[in-house]
C-alpha cells in the first residue's frame, strides 16, 4: 500500500513537469474557439443545444450539468427497479463504483 | 412540502428552457477573402454543405458575405485563404459575428 | 470514414466537436466502463479518455466528455452510500475547496496545452505513464495475494495496520483545526484540502474521478476508516465530476450526445459488473485486468504514432474480451442461482 503513496508523489512530480514540457514546444498562445456547425443539424433537440453552445455557453453549461445529473439519477433508479425484478439475491454484491 | 419543491424545480427548468429559446444564431463557413484589421470587417466566400474527400469543408459557392467581427470572440489569427466558421446574427443590414473558429488552423480532427 | 469503407451508417455526427464517430465504439466504451468498473470497483474512467480520443474526439473533448459522464455515474452510488451513512459531509465539504481548485487548474493546464497545440501528445504520454503504474499495481497485488496464499496467511480486516502516517500528520497543528465527527479524528483543515487539491489536478487533467489516488490518501494520510473513505470519496468524485463537467462545458469542450450514449451503456454495464462479483472466484481475473490496462497503454502509443486503425481495433478488442469474460461469469452464475432457487422453492 505504501506504493500507492509513491505513485501519488510520482504523478504529482509528473504534473509539475508538464508546463515545462509545454514551454519547450514554443509559444503559440492563440485561444481555440469551436463553433458548432448548426447548418448540418436537422434534429431539433441537437439544434437547440448546438445553438445554445454558439450563443450562450453559460446556459449550455448549466444545462449540461443539470441534465447529466438528472439522467444519472434516472438511470440508477431505473436499473435498481429492473434488477430487483430479476430474482437474484443482490444483497451480497459489492457496490463500489466510481 | 415535497410537491412544492418539485413544482418549483420544474418551473425553474421551464424558465431556463424558455429563456433559452431566444438563443439562436446562424452559422456560416467559407474561405476568408479579405479581413480588415482596422474596421474588423471579414469577407467570406461561403461554402456549401457538399462535403467530400477533396472538399472536406464544402465547396465554394462564390457568394461573398460581409461580417462585422468587432465584438466577436476570435480564436486563431484570421488570414486570407483560411477556412473560417462563424456564428452570427443579422442586425439591421450588418451581420454581427459572435464566435469565430479558424477551421483550417485548428483542425481538430485526429488530435 | 476511410477506416471501414462505405459504412457511413455506423458513424454518428457529433454536433459540437464536428467529428463523425464510430458509434458502436462509443456504446462499447460506455458499456465496458460500466462492466469493468462495476466488477473491479475502480473507476474504469482511465480507459474513457484514451478510448474517446482514439475513436476520433479531439483530446480536450475526450477529457471533458469523460469527466461529465463520471458526474452522471457517481450520482446514484453517492446516494446509496449516503443512505448508509458512509459519507462524512463535513470532510467532504472541506475537501470540495481543494477539489474544485485542483480541477480548475487541471482544466486550465489542458486549455493551455491546447493553445500550444501539444495537448494530444502530452496527455497521451501522461496516460501511458499512468496506465503503466496502474498495471504495475494490479500485477503487484496479484503477486502478493498469491504469495500470501502460499504461506497460508489470511487477509486482515485492515491489511494496513502497519501504516499510521496519519498519526504523524494529525500532529501538524496549522490552524484552522477541525474535528470530523463521523470519521472520528481531528486534524488541520489543510491536510484534506491539500490531498483533495492534488487529486483534483489529476482528475481535471486526465478526466478521471481521482478515486484511485484519493481513496488511499483518505485512509493512510488522513486516517479515515475504510467505509467512510469509500463513501466520502464517492461524494468527492461526484462533486469533482459535476464541477469538471461545468468548467469543461464552459470552456466549450464537451460532447453531450456522447455523454448520454456512454451513460446509458455504463448504467447497464455496471449492473452486470457488480452482480458478477458475487460469482467470481480466484485472482485470475486480476491478471486479465492488468493485461487490459497494458493493451490500453499500447493502443495509446499506437495512436500517438498515427496508427489510428490499429489502435482503435486493439482497445475495442481488449475491452470487448474482458466484458465478454465478465458477462460469462455473471450469466452462468445468475442462471445457476435462479435454477437452485427454483429447485428449492
Amino acid at each position: 500500500m505504501r506504493k500507492l503513496l509513491k505513485i501519488g508523489a510520482m504523478l504529482s512530480g509528473l504534473l509539475a513537469l508538464i508546463p515545462q514540457l509545454a514551454l519547450a514546444a514554443g509559444e503559440k498562445a492563440d485561444e481555440l474557439i469551436v463553433v458548432a456547425d448548426t447548418r448540418v443539424l436537422n434534429n431539433s433537440v441537437m439544434l437547440y443545444f448546438a445553438d445554445l453552445y454558439n450563443t450562450n455557453i453559460l446556459l449550455f453549461a448549466i444545462w449540461a450539468v443539470v441534465l447529466t445529473a438528472l439522467y444519472g439519477v434516472f438511470l440508477g433508479v431505473t436499473m435498481d427497479f429492473i434488477m430487483a425484478r430479476t430474482g437474484l439475491d443482490l444483497s451480497k454484491r459489492k457496490i463500489v463504483e466510481h | 412540502m415535497r410537491n412544492i419543491k418539485t413544482i418549483l424545480l420544474t418551473a425553474a427548468l421551464l424558465v431556463l428552457l424558455a429563456s433559452a429559446s431566444a438563443w439562436a444564431a446562424s452559422v456560416a463557413q467559407g474561405a476568408c477573402v479579405s479581413y480588415d484589421e482596422n474596421t474588423k470587417i471579414l469577407v467570406l466566400d461561403e461554402y456549401d454543405l457538399n462535403f467530400s474527400k477533396e472538399f472536406r469543408f464544402g465547396q465554394p459557392t462564390g457568394v461573398l458575405t460581409e461580417f462585422d467581427t468587432s465584438t466577436a470572440k476570435i480564436g486563431m489569427r484570421i488570414e486570407v485563404g483560411d477556412v473560417i466558421r462563424l456564428s452570427y446574427n443579422p442586425v439591421g443590414d450588418k451581420n454581427v459575428a459572435l464566435k469565430i473558429m479558424n477551421v483550417s488552423k485548428q483542425d481538430l480532427m485526429g488530435k | 470514414m476511410e477506416m471501414f469503407g462505405d459504412s457511413s451508417w455506423l458513424y454518428m455526427y457529433m454536433p459540437i466537436a464536428g467529428v463523425t464517430i464510430f458509434w458502436p465504439g462509443l456504446v462499447l466504451i460506455g458499456f465496458s466502463v460500466g462492466v469493468i468498473g462495476g466488477f473491479f470497483g475502480m473507476g474504469g474512467a482511465w480507459m474513457v479518455t484514451p478510448g474517446l480520443n482514439i475513436l476520433g474526439f479531439p483530446m480536450a473533448f475526450a477529457i471533458g466528455t469523460d469527466i461529465a459522464h463520471i458526474a452522471g455515474k457517481s450520482m446514484v452510488s453517492t446516494m446509496r452510500h449516503s443512505k448508509f451513512g458512509n459519507v462524512d459531509y463535513k470532510l467532504g465539504i472541506v475537501m470540495i475547496i481543494g477539489t474544485m481548485f485542483g480541477i480548475e487548474i487541471g482544466a486550465q493546464l489542458i486549455m493551455y496545452l491546447e493553445r500550444l497545440g501539444t495537448v494530444g501528445t502530452v496527455v497521451r504520454w501522461v496516460y501511458v505513464v499512468f496506465l503503466a503504474l496502474i498495471s504495475f499495481m494490479v500485477f503487484y497485488d496479484y503477486y502478493k495475494a498469491v504469495n500470501k496464499k502460499k504461506h497460508g496467511e489470511a487477509d486482515g480486516e485492515r491489511g494496513t495496520e502497519g501504516i499510521t502516517w496519519y498519526k504523524t500528520l494529525h500532529k501538524i497543528r496549522i490552524p484552522p483545526m477541525m474535528h470530523f465527527e463521523k470519521a472520528g479524528f481531528t486534524c488541520s483543515a489543510w491536510l484534506p484540502i491539500i490531498v483533495s487539491f492534488v487529486t483534483g489536478i489529476l482528475a481535471g487533467f486526465l478526466g478521471i474521478g481521482g478515486g484511485l489516488l484519493r481513496m488511499p490518501a483518505l485512509i493512510y494520510l488522513i486516517g479515515c476508516p475504510t467505509h467512510i473513505a469509500v463513501g466520502t470519496d464517492l461524494f468527492e468524485v461526484m462533486i469533482s465530476g459535476l464541477y469538471g463537467a461545468f468548467t469543461y462545458t464552459l470552456k466549450g469542450r464537451i460532447e453531450l450526445v456522447a455523454v448520454f450514449v456512454m451513460l446509458t451503456g455504463a448504467a447497464i454495464g455496471a449492473q452486470i459488473g457488480t452482480v458478477a462479483t458475487k460469482y467470481a472466484k480466484g485472482y485470475g481475473i486480476r491478471i486479465a485486468f492488468g493485461i487490459a490496462v497494458l493493451c490500453c497503454m499500447v493502443s495509446i502509443i499506437l495512436k500517438e504514432y498515427g496508427f489510428a486503425m490499429m489502435s482503435a481495433a486493439l482497445i475495442l478488442g481488449t475491452i470487448s474480451l474482458i466484458c465478454i469474460y465478465i458477462m460469462k461469469i455473471m450469466f452462468v452464475g445468475a442462471a445457476q442461482e435462479l435454477r437452485e432457487k427454483k429447485a428449492r422453492g
